[in-house]
């Protein structure tokens, strides 16, 4: 019962942030653990970077192209998302600053460490290459737009 | 009983193994650098410095069959100089020693409400008045309802005597400096905890007892016998309405050392007021029995003693007070006041104010305090300032100004008090990780 109101509220409160398709969401919230492809666009869309109407393999081709897309690379479009490489798209694309080693090597582990960092992930979950369930990737927007929306951190922030 | 051990043991191996699946791991590397000034060693005074690097790795298969391991390696080392009476300065050179560290290294897990960890782990008590030190150990933890329970049970004769902080006997002092294991013992806990007992408290207990297994020979050579004791432990916490908190424990230490009865206590209250979001200010008394000279030579245990001991003991380095002059539980009471603001996310200040009273005539942890003439309980009062600065998630730095006013037990060399009426002391600390 929790867990089906638990998904419920995630669908709502996603499909109203970036009017996403409840069919869209419905499919990736259904997955044990989130694809790289919806990952990506969903990450995309938060940032208003793909229109509503945009595909899981959208979200993917644009991933590539960004400047994390090295990392990306390495994923098939359906592979399971890394808890690093979910939080490297999402704060590259909100431009959400971090500590020294994530300035100077942009890499997911670090990304993932500064999540830890900020909050967003248990310190018993942090395993950078540990598999993301989709609520996980939804709630992790949610922190992100909520915390940065004003265009990224500052060092005063 | 063997067959029983080895069904259990096997039990416990095959409920991770059913459930492996995904390999998870984290790794991390921690530096912390210090650099303190000036550090008074009898009619010397230098420049010390603490340094670690520490690695971390976790590793994942399920919930139920975890790995973690902890090390590295630390230096200390002091550049020592003086001043002869003539004012001719001098450099005495840098005495350090390097030591490696193995603080975890384990297999963990949990089962639906019980959990369980085998290898060297931490054990500390939920106060910290009691310890806090890695060992070689089996333990478990299970909750019912809204109880926590946890028991364990190990060994510390295995680790770096000179990275553990085990603090009781002579040996324990000998072993922290020579490369030696530490001294031999067994310690036994168990804890409740029940947190949200009501809307302002949360409650917990702990037991410890630890049987010293020194050799005969360490005990002639060190000059000490086997101390062993238990301890009980309650806290109490919470918040009182919505810009208070409180902290409050006590801890009852009965023992054997050699043939003499122990019996000791400790305890601490703190409370501190939240005005905002940013700022806190806050009381703290901290205090534990002690004995008088004519009934122990030092500190820690060892040499001869009267028949019944009731200077508090912990078993490790934990809840030390002071900057300047640093003391151990024990024979102290300590009285501070503090305010710390956070201007910042990245940045925060302290100022604190401490006074320090023995409650006998007789040793403390400090080895200024020497004089079995000076009968005064007034040890000091100091003040302290601490800068933070965190600008980055894994970087940071802090700067620390303490002054110390003397009390009569305090006694410096003669020639280096004319420059030392008031001890300061000062100091920087650097971490980084990645």
């Amino acid at each position: 019962m929790k867990r089906f109101l638990l998904l419920l509220i995630l669908i709502v409160s996603a499909s109203f942030i970036w009017g996403q398709s409840n069919e869209l969401l419905d499919s990736f919230l259904s997955k044990e653990k989130a694809d790289v492809a919806t990952t990506m666009l969903l990450v995309a869309q938060s940032a208003g970077l793909l229109p509503q109407d945009a595909s899981p393999q959208d979200g993917y081709s644009w991933a590539l192209s960004e400047k994390f897309g090295k990392y990306v690379k390495k994923f098939k479009a359906d592979e399971p998302v890394t808890l690093g490489l979910f939080y490297l798209a999402l704060f590259k694309t909100w431009n959400v600053k971090g500590g020294l080693m994530y300035s100077m090597t942009g890499a997911p582990r670090y990304a993932a460490k500064e999540a830890g960092f900020l909050g967003y992930v248990e310190p018993s979950e942090l395993y950078p290459n540990r598999a993301v369930p989709p609520y996980e990737v939804l709630t992790g927007i949610s922190y992100v737009s909520e915390d940065f929306a004003e265009g990224g951190n500052t060092d005063e922030k | 009983m063997k067959n029983k051990i080895l069904i259990i043991l096997l039990i416990i191996l095959i409920i991770p193994m059913v459930q492996l699946g995904a390999y998870e791991d984290n790794w991390g590397v921690r530096l912390d650098l210090n650099l303190d000034f000036p550090e008074v060693w009898g009619s010397q005074f230098g420049i010390s410095t603490d340094d670690k690097a520490k690695f971390f790795y976790r590793g994942r298969w399920s919930d139920a069959a975890k790995i973690e391991i902890d090390g590295g390696v630390e230096f200390n080392g002091t550049f020592l100089m003086g001043v002869d009476s003539d004012f001719n300065f001098s450099y005495n050179g840098l005495h350090y020693r390097v030591y490696p560290i193995l603080d975890k290294i384990n297999f963990y897990g949990n089962y639906e409400k019980f959990g369980y960890k085998g290898g060297r782990q931490f054990v500390a008590d939920p106060a910290g008045l009691i310890l806090n030190v890695p060992f070689d150990a089996v333990s478990g933890s299970f909750d019912i309802g809204r109880h926590i329970f946890r028991v364990g049970a190990g060994y510390t004769g295995l680790q770096f005597g000179q990275s553990t902080e085990y603090y009781m006997t002579r040996t324990d002092a000998i072993r922290s400096w020579d490369f030696a294991l530490a001294a031999p013992r067994l310690m036994e806990y168990v804890s409740w905890e029940m947190p949200a007992l009501t809307s302002w408290m949360n409650i917990s207990a702990f037991f410890l007892a630890l049987q010293d297994f020194t050799s005969t020979e360490d005990q002639a050579e060190n000059k000490n016998k086997r101390f062993n004791a238990s301890y009980i432990e309650l806290k109490l916490n919470g918040f009182l309405g919505s810009h208070f908190i409180y902290n409050l424990a006590g801890v009852g230490q009965f023992g054997s050392y050699g043939g003499t009865s122990v019996t000791a206590a400790t305890g601490k209250l703190g409370i501190s007021w939240l005005p905002g979001t940013k700022s806190q200010f806050g009381v703290n008394v901290i205090s534990s029995t002690g004995d008088t000279w004519d009934n122990r030579e030092g500190y820690l245990l060892g040499g001869t003693t009267g028949n019944k001991l009731n200077q508090y003991i912990p078993v490790s380095t934990v809840s030390t007070q002071g900057y300047v002059v640093e003391f151990d539980l024990g024979n102290l009471t300590s009285l501070s006041v503090f305010y710390n603001n956070r201007p910042s996310k990245t940045f925060s200040w302290e100022l604190r104010g401490t006074a320090f009273l023995r409650n006998s005539d007789g040793p403390v942890s400090s080895l200024f305090v020497n004089d079995k003439n000076a009968d005064e309980t007034f040890l000091g009062a100091e003040g302290l300032l601490g800068f933070y600065w965190r600008p980055k998630s894994d970087f940071g730095w802090d700067w620390k100004i303490g002054v110390m006013y003397p009390g009569e037990p305090i006694v410096l060399d003669s020639f280096v008090q004319q420059f030392f009426p008031v001890l300061y002391k000062m100091g920087f600390d650097f971490s980084w990780s990645f």
